[in-house]
């Protein structure tokens, strides 16, 4: 409970602005102890990011599933559920739509990609539904149940690509058949339909939290769940759908790695994306609204640090670093406000 | 306007035009206070007058902006408590810091001053044991605090800070939780240390204590001190102190008088019949207790705390899994939960605010229109913001007097007292058959409490049974129709309030009969 009770209160807009600069310090103080130059740097940065339609539609397609992993974790955050099992449940969309792609691949038809995102989106849900389950029946610390159960969806995917579908050569499944996928858009390829999900999400969670009756309930869950109990918000369904939403959101993002990046399961195909939008949403101190600001910041990064690390010729891991210590600052920048 | 008989000797400790600024709130503007050894000195004033902020800066946790704290004369800098303590000054908050586990003698030996990693040595201990048993604890050493009764903890905590040296002790609200009797054993014993020199302060709200056992009194309004005399002022001249605004200070003298309004009474609405409340540690917290409550009339409860009260107040709420009968307008009621308890026409201020009553980051008027938030579809919105809803929750704000009148700020920027408030009104707005409210009036000052009063007097005449949870028997004897007196559970008494005395009814608080 101490630790729900520490994140499910959103913050003010100063906190937020403060975590900007911290997450933005972080990571150029992890690269410049990784011995890059920041300043000479900054052209291939630019070129990297954003400077290229190719590399503008990578850092969108990014951004959309920072965005939806970020909702992962900020619905429930909000009801109280410490979901860290985003990163299990944006790999069970995605496998969810694997099993669809290579087992019903109809070429040329829209309507199968469609099929994909919807299995995904169920998959994600039931995946978080395993640590709700655990957590509503067994009072089970969700912390421990949704983190460990990314490492058993990882085991699946890696079952999937070496036994089940292998792929001859590179450690994936064999590659979609073609027609499975969304219609491109040119340099842009199939980035917009990405972005088009994000968007759709981000303004449903919005909506859902800020302006409905519901999205009252799951502020007041997350807040005090006796006195929820008590104004009849029945705590237990209230957090239980939320954690559903949360994984349908990263089940989301699965789909949108398989169908738009990758275009078969590759076996690190979550990229720890999942563990990023709990960043991003720490971030933005849980506010919905401001959900793509948080994934912007975060796709920047993952991104921007993968180009410099080949220009500077450090590990790609670097952007990984400097995400961790993002993470790390942010929640010593949640501050316990004391009851007066 | 200070007439001050002392004045050959230098006060124990002092506070000379001290002021503490809150980003725009002046809390403490300029404050004196002079506290002599040998005096019980009531410190007094309403809700946000600057008692606790002076008080915080008399005991180290804050640092004035401007003025000057002396001891004996000497002006002195408390960085902290630490500094406060070795000074001899000690402070007993409203909410003891004791650990419930932990033996009477381990609490002491927390408090002695030193590294974390000291060891202590066995005539240490046994120093302490020895200074724990003069004090009157039997079995220090084997006495967990969680065993002791309310006014006993108090006793420690006074004890604590004498073991260690303090000559001028500050009770912030130290009767909040008594009884009569143990209330007038506080002061006694608050008496017996004055009279050894010790200082004593005590922050109160309640005017009888005042004028019943201070010697000195200064009154604060507004983060100034408007008043410091020897003795206690005529009543009014302290509550026009107190609010300096005239036209409402008969609010305390109708407080006294003014239940006529209950003589007619209409049916049986709340029915109680032999209700039982196992506590979670499998004690029986309350035991086969019934009444009725009619329309129109209130119950006033009555007890020392800790003696089922709060457990019986939440199993009527359906906050407390509890056996036996309880029917609402002839509805069975007793297996309902709190909501379903709520549609039947039940009101509940809870005596726990934090965990029963709001959300503290919600916004104050989404707090009022909570009960909305849950009958309505889950995709429909009442929205906080809209314009006749923000008119409907500023009515509430106006009437109950909840300052700021600000439905958009996050409930846990007002105080305790105006949340509080914020509550208590949420919960008698609108049509109900039963209003039931567990120290409705606690941290309130008199004003607040006047307000909280009239409108039950209202609810009254429109024919609401009305339970009223209290410790304070002065209180019960102003709001309650009829008393019931708890007891380790049971009901020790159940009376009329014209066919009874308040000795009779403190001593069945007490357990004497």
């Amino acid at each position: 409970m101490a630790v729900s009770n520490l994140i499910a209160r959103p913050s003010r807009g100063w906190m937020i602005v403060l975590r900007v600069v911290i997450v933005v310090a972080a990571t150029l103080g992890v690269m410049f102890l990784l011995g890059i130059n920041i300043f000479s740097s900054f052209p291939s940065f630019w070129r990297g990011t954003l400077g290229n339609p190719y590399s503008l539609a990578m850092t969108l397609t990014v951004t959309a599933v920072i965005t939806l992993t970020a909702a992962a974790a900020l619905i429930p955050f909000r009801a109280g559920f410490v979901n860290l099992g985003g990163e299990g449940q944006l790999v069970a969309g995605a496998i969810g739509a694997t099993v669809v792609a290579l087992t019903i691949g109809d070429p040329g038809s829209v309507w199968v990609a469609i099929l994909c995102v919807i299995v995904a989106v169920i998959a994600g849900a039931l995946w978080a539904g395993i640590g709700s389950f655990l957590y509503e029946r067994f009072g089970a610390n969700e912390v421990i149940s949704t983190l460990m159960l990314n490492f058993v969806a990882f085991t699946i995917a890696e079952w999937i690509t070496s036994s089940v579908w292998p792929d001859k050569v590179a450690p994936q499944t064999r590659p979609f058949p073609d027609g499975t996928d969304f219609p491109l858009f040119g340099k842009f390829g199939s980035a917009p339909w990405a972005v088009l999900f994000a968007v759709i999400v981000w303004a449903l969670a919005w909506w859902l939290i800020q302006r409905t009756n519901f999205g009252f309930r799951i502020k007041a869950t997350g807040e005090s769940p006796m006195a929820s109990l008590r104004f009849g918000y029945a705590p237990v369904r209230t957090r239980v759908i939320s954690v559903l939403l949360g994984g349908a959101a990263a089940g989301l993002a699965g789909a949108v790695l398989i169908l738009v990046v990758n275009r078969a399961l590759v076996q690190d195909i979550s990229q720890s994306y999942g563990y990023v939008g709990i960043a991003a949403a720490l971030l933005i101190g849980l506010r919905p609204a401001l959900l793509p600001l948080g994934a912007i910041a975060f796709a920047m990064i993952t991104v921007g640090g993968n180009t410099l690390a080949a220009v500077a010729k450090v590990s790609p891991a670097v952007s990984l670093v400097a995400v961790s210590v993002c993470v790390l600052l942010l929640l010593a920048t949640r501050s316990r406000r004391g009851g007066s | 306007m200070m007439t001050d008989s002392q004045m050959g000797r230098a006060p124990a400790l002092q506070a000379s035009d001290v002021t503490k600024v809150f980003g725009d709130l002046r809390a403490n503007d300029s404050v004196s206070l002079s506290v002599f050894a040998g005096e019980v000195h009531a410190v007094v004033g309403e809700n946000g007058a600057g008692k606790t902020t002076l008080m915080r800066m008399l005991s180290g946790e804050l640092q004035p902006d401007a003025g000057v704290i002396s001891l004996d004369g000497v002006p002195k800098t408390l960085r902290n408590p630490q500094e406060a303590v070795a000074s001899g000054i000690g402070l007993v908050h409203q909410h003891y810091s004791v650990i419930p586990d932990f033996s009477l003698l381990d609490n002491l030996l927390l408090t002695v001053p030193g590294g974390s990693f000291r060891r202590l040595t066995n005539s240490q201990r046994r120093q302490a044991l020895q200074f724990l048993r003069d004090e009157g604890f039997p079995a220090p050493d084997r006495t967990l605090i969680k065993e002791l009764a309310v006014d006993e903890v108090q006793r420690f905590e006074i004890s604590k800070l004498l073991y260690v040296g303090a000559r001028i002790l500050i009770l912030d609200e130290p009767t909040a939780v008594l009884g009569p009797i143990e209330i007038d054993r506080l002061y006694s014993r608050l008496a017996d240390l004055a009279n050894e020199g010790k200082a004593i302060v005590v922050i109160t709200h309640k005017l009888r204590e005042v004028e019943r056992y201070a010697q000195r009194v200064t009154v604060m309004r507004g983060g100034r001190t408007v008043l410091s005399q020897d003795s206690c002022p005529p009543r009014p001249a302290l509550l026009s102190a107190m609010f300096g605004d005239e036209a409402r200070i008969h609010a305390e003298e109708e407080l006294e008088t003014a239940s006529a309004a209950a003589e007619r009474l209409g049916d049986v609405v709340l029915d109680v019949s032999g209700i039982s409340v196992l506590g979670s540690d499998g004690r029986l917290r309350v035991d086969d207790v019934s009444f009725t409550v009619r329309a129109g009339q209130v119950l006033a409860v009555v007890g020392v705390e800790g003696n089922g009260q709060t457990y019986l107040m939440d199993s009527l709420a359906g906050l407390q899994s509890c056996t036996g009968e309880v029917t609402l307008n002839g509805k069975d009621i007793a297996q309902l939960g709190p909501r379903e308890r709520y549609e039947a026409g039940l009101r509940a201020v809870t005596e726990d605010r934090l965990k029963w009553d709001v959300f503290r980051s919600a916004s104050v008027s989404e707090n009022v229109l909570v009960h909305e938030y849950a009958g309505r579809g889950s995709l429909g919105y009442v929205n906080p913001r809209g314009k006749t809803v923000v008119e409907l929750v500023t009515d509430v704000l106006h009437k109950f007097d909840v300052r700021p009148v600000a439905p958009k700020l996050a409930l846990s920027k007002l105080s305790g007292g105006n949340q509080q408030r914020a509550v208590v009104g949420r919960e008698s707005t609108g049509e109900k058959a039963v209003l039931l409210l567990s120290h409705p009036t606690r941290g309130l000052d008199v004003m607040g409490a006047a307000i909280i009063l009239e409108d039950v007097r209202s609810q009254q005449a429109q024919g609401t049974a009305v339970v009223w949870n209290t410790a304070d028997l002065d209180e019960a004897f102003v709001v309650g129709d009829v008393l019931l007196v708890m007891f380790q559970g049971r009901a020790a008494l159940l009376v009329d309030r014209r066919s009874t005395s308040h000795e009779v009814v403190a001593a069945a608080m007490s357990g004497a009969n």
